[in-house]
């Protein structure tokens, strides 16, 4: 048995210690431009980052890529399908948009749409997965979690990973990496977004100096109960937790507040607006958006904001169109915000769901469309991408990507190539081999998507 | 034409592949087959499986390339291929875009093209002859990989292995394991100390922390005799009630057990007021420890087991609703309502008992999947005609269309046996001149046609049934305006009650044929109003819409007496000489004298059957003249029925069962062959002997549960014991055997010690499927005692346990830990709680959207009696990763977040039991003094810990406690207030701790 006082002598070395002693570390390289290097013994710092944070807009179900940004001219051929909402080119780049979008559509020369994503699987769970794992069957660390490992974060305060309207855990967990690196979700899927708060981050019972002896009590405790009980990563993941904590209450409840967003910014937002048509949910995307915002200029490394109800089986143009117009106008407006602030320079949007869609043949009455892993649409904003551009080519029908191809862990390893981080280097050791996000096989940084 | 070129083709493929075999030929053949297989197969299968396979959801042009008979006999264009020609040949053809355009997307590359015409000129070498593809739907088969199908094989005798360290195992469950560790080159962990061990089992066991009194005396007798101390606590705990409440969450949790059905997916959230009854039945089942083979059967199947007293059949009814009380998406503009809650069933029972999701054969067949869709809708039929109750869904037709409920009774006596009416009555002489003296305007037994009706068209007459009419109508008009009248007959119904909106009119006073049917109207409810079904109403027109209903089914094809009395605003209906129906209910007849019988005035809905015996008063009659009028019969009197005791949700057997056809691709619309109902077929596809395992039989006029249960329970069925028994060994060791409790699928985890899991599933079956047998001789066991501790380089080696050298650390979920937040503070209630919060509530909890409704009571019973709304769970228990109740939860997360630190730090319920266990702990009268509060601290860290404090951690508490308690007072706080806040805030503390959090 190892003694309390050898432990203490060793634990330093734990994860127990890193936020206090990360904590002045990172306050130090706060300061600087370029992330943490040295993470995981791995030479990070060859790569330049054009991104300092990822906010990814899930669309959760599968967006119908041939209604939105894939067009594809119906040809009248019954087996023949494409796209049944009219499309206009756009912006200075021409590129085709879909008028189910005509908010993000004004911003074309901002984004870059790969028409050529494919994946793995039509399930919905498993694609749902892997698209934040990287890994379908198997619990894995999620991207954000992933990528606040590498970077560490902008904000001792707050934690480096939020999902907005959070989905299961299982797609915002750490999983095997250090729990401090886990997603905390604000509201989760279906909740009510205008009352989603972080659960009792406020208590009125005890003044807060109070509250921080009563903290440094429990940690003391924490951490002879860790002594005795060497190499838990678990127990040494709440003690990080409980410090983050403590550090949110302060922080959180005022970022959260959006009494002092204007009028004009409420309504450019759409906030409170929420449509409930078929598969569409009534989240409150426009208020998703604006705290996305906030948190990004917060300084939080990774920003999932959800929006479920994009599996539009039956009635696929009504659901399609009440889908497209909640999350529309907010993102055009987030779009906005984070131009005119200068952060879109070093803010990576990531648009996109677990799959896409077969279009429809409007000949035939049928208004249903399926999945399809084969071909669908992705587009990124900010962060170093490449406005204005379109990468990849499905097939005339759509049904697959053919040209450029893009699969979810070259998507991956371009995110973090964005951030600095190079994908085959960002490993754990965990149950005998290192892990990665991007997963055992070869994943290929897109280039081409930045300028 | 076409044929001379297939026979052609056929010639000189029969001379290449089958021709006289010298080593040339052979040679050429492997050569030929190495061709095929770098160049032609691969493009056949990426380019033209899709639509040309088994698999293809439509096969193209009705042309199969997926076999070389398949490419030879080609489609609707004729044959594809003639080997040796190839530009005659339609594949050819259609690859360089002459005619045909094959892929239809986009031409292939030219050489690939070229080398399909090399592979034609030299004979089309195609090696698929023997190669089954995938077979389709209707021949049930799969090509599941058998090692992919582990579960379905029979469970084996496994041996138990010997072992190095032969001392090391107690149970022969220990051998199985140390195998494995020895095999790993690892050694077993130390085992567990006494107070480690106690407080393990206290809540592996009942979900609660020992005191430390509890834990005191057992480290006492542990010591003179460990074997017996553990034994002793065991059996203790497992006869505890508390038990119930552990495991019978367990349960709850992959029964997905909700109290509302949760979002309908238009933002509806309907509550279940009567799901609280299952709960009770599951948590009495684990502590009454019934086998588990019989827990099953009254889940699926309750409803049809005999029942010796009236307790019996009430529990067997509630366990049904372990099939109704699923989350269910809106009926509303959802065309396959009723398939997806068959479907919610079949996924229920599919996934609980054997562990296999089948969901994804309700659209199509899977090529790794062996549960082809014709397996699926086997199932289906069975639940299909099954009907399922579950309520009043929040009296939102949009989201669920109503449905009765169970009716529960206190006695076998008061689910009264009816009397036989399915003769029709004989009446004695006298009954006739019963009638008359009551002096009717008009008495007709139309034995014989009648003199003072019109009869249009005409019935026919005969002694024993009277008139017996079909689309028949029987007119009269009152002598007078009789605002007041009654009515006297007897009828007999032929026609089912859901089989149509009304099921019959039996009478109307009104103008005839007035489309706005003003007046009464006597009938019998049908399949339009589901709470009217089979019961008398009495309506009174289309301007009124008023209508009042009676509660007695009355069973088709049998006789019944009904007198109808109106006397002013007041109508009275009496059944077999009960009083049925007793209400006010607006007149509308006006001035108009016209009646008919058997019939409504419109003349919609006739009855079908007998009618006879009339008679028509211009009085209202007195309600004893109204039963003199039945006494006088001698036919049987009516049976009021009692109200029932209760009400629960559940399941019974529809009158028609049936079997299902399938659902191409899922949709209700486009419908498939019927499938006979039945079960799982894959069995076949591992057995080696001749097997009866994907059979069941089922007894005609049933839905097939009962069979269904029988097969699910059958001693020898493959998955149902070894899911259960990983189900428990993942609650009591942290680790499943199979790391998937929910899936021994193909894309499930695969055993970690298959020979274990089959020796504790061979066990658990011989012990007559005792849980509680189960799981002690899984606490008894070495496995079990080791400690969660062990050595780096053991930590090292095997991080996640996979061998089970040491115990897993386990973080306490969210049941546990406000449970054990009352108990150390003194506020548990150990009583099982009654009922629920919504108990009495059939509303919606979120409608209009946005307006989610906080429905939970306090409480200070165990959590398991907290209201588990389905997306509003208890506040107090959301943060620690609680099930959704929609999916089943044989798993749970175990998350860290900074949401479940802010929980401990800053909610009002941690905060409010501090200050009572502290208001308990610290007597008013005694001054503060240090030697006083040291020896409180120690209380504190005995009564939240269940241990003594350490010299040094009382120093620690009193420092915290001196420097608070000066803050508190320089804010000004009164000295009785600072010295509260500061013992609360330390009490809190405890139980925020690691210590208190974790369970080693």
């Amino acid at each position: 048995m190892i003694s309390r006082r050898n432990m203490l002598q060793t634990a330093s070395c734990g994860f127990g210690y890193l936020s206090l002693q990360a904590l002045l570390q990172q306050q130090a390289l706060a300061t600087t431009t370029s992330p943490s290097p040295n993470i995981g013994g791995a030479d990070l710092s060859t790569i330049h980052p054009t991104a300092k944070r990822v906010i990814f807009l899930c669309m959760s179900g599968g967006p119908a890529q041939m209604d939105t940004f894939d067009y594809k001219p119906q040809t009248g051929s019954k087996k023949h399908p494409g796209s049944v909402f009219p499309f206009k080119q756009r912006g200075e780049s021409g590129m085709w948009i879909s008028e189910l979008m005509p908010e993000t559509a004004k911003h074309a020369d901002r984004l870059c749409v790969i028409n050529s994503m494919y994946c793995d699987t039509g399930n919905h769970a498993q694609s749902f997965l892997q698209l934040h794992t990287g890994e379908r069957l198997r619990k894995r660390p999620s991207m954000g979690s992933w990528i606040s490992y590498g970077l560490g974060t902008e904000n001792n305060d707050l934690p480096s990973f939020v999902s907005l309207n959070a989905s299961k855990p299982s797609v915002y967990s750490s999983e095997f990496l250090p729990t401090k690196f886990a997603g905390t979700p604000i509201g989760t899927n279906g909740e009510d977004m205008s009352k989603a708060t972080i659960r009792d981050i406020s208590g009125e019972h005890l003044p807060a100096d109070i509250k921080r002896r009563q903290l440094d009590f429990v940690q003391s405790m924490n951490r002879d109960h860790l002594a005795e009980r060497p190499g838990d990563a678990t127990l040494e993941g709440v003690i990080e937790s409980m410090e983050l904590a403590y550090r949110m209450q302060s922080f959180a409840p005022e970022l959260m507040d959006l009494n002092n967003e204007s009028e004009a910014t409420l309504k450019r937002y759409r906030v409170g607006k929420k449509l409930s048509v078929g598969t569409c949910r009534p989240t409150d995307f426009g208020r998703q958006c604006l705290l996305a915002r906030r948190f990004a200029e917060a300084g939080v490394r990774f920003i999932e904001v959800n929006h479920g109800g994009w599996d539009q089986h039956k009635d696929h143009r009504r659901d399609l169109q009440a889908n497209c117009e909640t999350v529309d106008a907010p993102i055009a407006a987030l779009l906005e915000d984070l131009a005119a602030r200068g952060l879109l320079d070093d803010t990576l949007l990531v648009w996109g769901g677990e799959f896409g869609r077969p279009g429809l043949v409007p000949d035939n009455g049928k208004d249903e469309s399926g999945h399809n892993e084969k071909g669908f649409t992705f587009w990124l904003a900010g962060g170093g991408s490449k406005g204005g551009y379109v990468h990849g080519r499905t097939s005339e029908t759509g049904d697959r990507a053919v040209e450029d191809k893009v699969h979810f862990r070259d998507l991956h390893a371009t995110i973090l190539h964005s951030l600095g981080l190079k994908h085959d280097q960002l490993t754990f050791q965990h149950g005998g081999r290192r892990h990665r996000l991007t997963g055992p096989e070869e994943a290929r940084v897109v280039h081409e998507l930045f300028s | 034409m076409n044929l001379i070129r297939l026979l052609a083709a056929l010639f000189v493929l029969l001379l290449t592949i089958n021709g006289g075999r010298s080593i040339a030929d052979e040679r050429t053949a492997t050569s030929q087959r190495q061709f095929f297989e770098a160049k032609i197969r691969p493009v056949l299968v990426q380019h033209c499986y899709e639509c040309h396979s088994a698999d293809s959801k439509e096969i193209g042009g009705n042309f199969r390339i997926d076999s070389r008979d398949g490419m030879l006999a080609g489609g609707e264009s004729g044959p594809s291929l003639l080997a040796g020609r190839p530009d005659e040949s339609l594949v050819i053809q259609a690859l360089r875009y002459d005619g045909l355009e094959m892929p239809p997307e986009e031409p292939l590359p030219a050489q690939v093209i070229n080398d399909f015409a090399e592979w034609i000129a030299k004979g089309a070498y195609d090696p698929r002859e023997t190669e089954t593809t995938h077979q389709s739907a209707a021949d049930g088969g799969t090509t599941a990989d058998p090692e992919e199908l582990w579960s379905f094989v029979p469970r084996t005798q496994p041996a138990i292995p010997s072992v190095h360290d032969r001392w090391w195992p107690i149970d022969s469950i220990d051998c199985f394991v140390l195998a494995g560790i020895e095999q790993a080159g690892l050694q077993p962990t130390t085992d567990a100390d006494a107070a480690t061990l106690a407080r393990r089992l206290y809540y592996d066991l009942i979900g609660l922390p020992p005191t430390s009194a509890q834990l005191h005396a057992f480290s006492t007798e542990y010591e003179l005799d460990p074997v017996a101390a553990k034994t002793e606590l065991v059996d203790r705990l497992l006869a505890s009630p508390q038990f119930g409440v552990r495991w019978g969450r367990y349960w709850l949790d992959v029964a997905r057990y909700g109290e509302s059905n949760g979002d309908d997916g238009l933002g509806r959230n309907a509550t279940f007021p009567q799901a609280w009854r299952y709960r009770d039945y599951v948590i009495d089942a684990l502590n009454n420890d019934v086998p588990y083979d019989q827990f099953l059967t009254e889940q699926i199947a309750g409803d049809s087991l005999p029942a010796e007293t009236a307790q019996q059949r009430n529990r067997q009814l509630i366990a049904t609703g372990f099939l109704a009380i699923g989350s269910k998406p809106a009926a509303a503009m959802n065309n396959n309502f009723a398939m997806d809650v068959v479907d919610d069933q079949i996924n229920t029972v599919c996934t609980t008992v054997l562990g296999l999701s089948v969901a994804c054969a309700r659209c199509h067949d899977h090529k790794h999947d062996p549960i082809p869709t014709r397996d699926y809708y086997a199932l289906a039929g069975i639940f299909q005609s099954t009907e399922t109750l579950y309520g009043a869904s929040g009296n939102e037709k949009l989201t669920a269309p109503p449905t009765p409920l169970h009716e529960l009774y206190d006695s076998l006596e008061q689910i009264q046996i009816r009397p036989d009416r399915s003769s029709p009555p004989n009446f004695p002489r006298e009954y006739s001149d019963a009638i008359d003296a009551l002096k009717p305007s008009l008495h007709e037994s139309l034995k014989v046609a009648p003199e003072r009706l019109t009869v249009s068209p005409p019935a026919s007459h005969s002694v024993d049934r009277f008139a017996a009419v079909k689309d028949t109508r029987l007119t009269g008009q009152f002598e007078q305006d009789a605002e007041s009248y009654s009515l006297s007959f007897w009828f007999l119904n032929s026609i089912k009650n859901d089989e149509r909106p009304i099921t019959a009119y039996l009478f109307s006073r009104a103008k005839l044929d007035d489309k706005s049917l003003p007046g009464d109207h006597l009938g019998i409810g049908g399949n339009h109003e589901k709470d009217q079904t089979g019961k008398l109403f009495v309506f009174n027109g289309n301007e009124k819409k008023q209508t009042i209903t009676g509660s007695t089914v009355i069973d088709p094809n049998s006789w019944n007496h009904i007198v109808l009395v109106r006397s002013g605003k007041r109508v009275n209906v009496f059944l077999n000489g009960q009083l049925e129906i007793d209400g006010d209910l607006e007149p509308a007849f006006g001035d108009s004298r016209q009646y008919c019988l058997a019939g409504r005035s419109d003349q919609f809905a006739p009855l079908a059957g007998n009618i006879g015996e009339v008679a028509i008063f211009d009085r209202g009659l007195a309600n004893d003249e109204a039963r003199q009028l039945h006494a006088a019969s001698g036919q049987p009197l009516g049976i009021r029925p009692r109200p029932p005791l209760g009400f629960a949700m559940g399941v019974r057997d529809r009158s028609n069962p049936a079997d299902c056809k399938i659902h191409i691709n899922g949709d209700g619309k486009k419908l498939g062959p019927d499938v006979p109902r039945g079960v799982l077929t894959a069995y076949r596809n591992v057995s080696t002997t001749p097997s009866t395992l994907g059979e069941i039989s089922i007894q005609s006029g049933t839905s097939g549960r009962a069979a269904l249960a029988n097969w699910l329970t059958r001693a020898d069925h493959p998955q149902t014991a070894r899911v259960m028994v990983n189900r428990v060994w993942l609650h009591l060791m942290g680790q499943g055997i199979v790391d998937t409790p929910d899936d021994f699928g193909v894309y499930g985890a695969r055993p970690s010690h298959p020979e274990l899991l089959d020796h504790l599933a061979n066990r658990f079956v011989q012990d007559g499927w005792s849980v509680k047998r189960l799981i002690r001789t899984i606490v008894l066991s070495r496995t079990y005692s080791m400690d969660s501790c062990t050595n780096p380089a053991a930590l090292q080696s095997d991080p996640d346990n996979h061998w089970m050298a040491r115990h897993n650390r386990r973080r306490l979920d969210a049941e546990s830990l406000r449970d054990s937040m009352l108990l150390v503070c003194g506020n548990l209630d150990y009583s099982p709680d009654h009922g629920s919060a919504i108990e009495n509530l059939d509303m919606l909890i979120n409608w209009p959207p946005g307006e989610a409704t906080n429905l939970h009571r306090d409480s200070q019973h165990r959590s398991v009696y907290l209201c588990m709304l389905r997306h509003a769970p208890p506040r107090e228990l959301a943060a620690f990763d609680l099930p959704d109740a929609v999916a089943i939860a044989g798993k749970r997360e175990s998350t860290t977040l900074p949401t479940q630190a802010l929980f401990l730090i800053n909610s009002d319920f941690v905060v409010d039991n501090s200050r009572t266990l502290v208001e308990r702990l610290l007597p008013e009268s005694i001054q503060d003094s240090m030697p006083d509060d040291r020896e409180r601290v120690s209380q504190l860290f005995a009564s939240v810990l269940s241990r003594r404090a350490t010299p040094a951690e009382i120093d620690r508490a009193v420092g915290y406690l001196r420097l608070t308690r000066q803050q508190l007072a320089d804010s000004g706080m009164t000295p009785e207030q600072c010295r509260m806040q500061s013992w609360a805030s330390l009490a809190q503390a405890l139980m925020t701790t690691n210590e208190f959090r974790y369970v080693d």
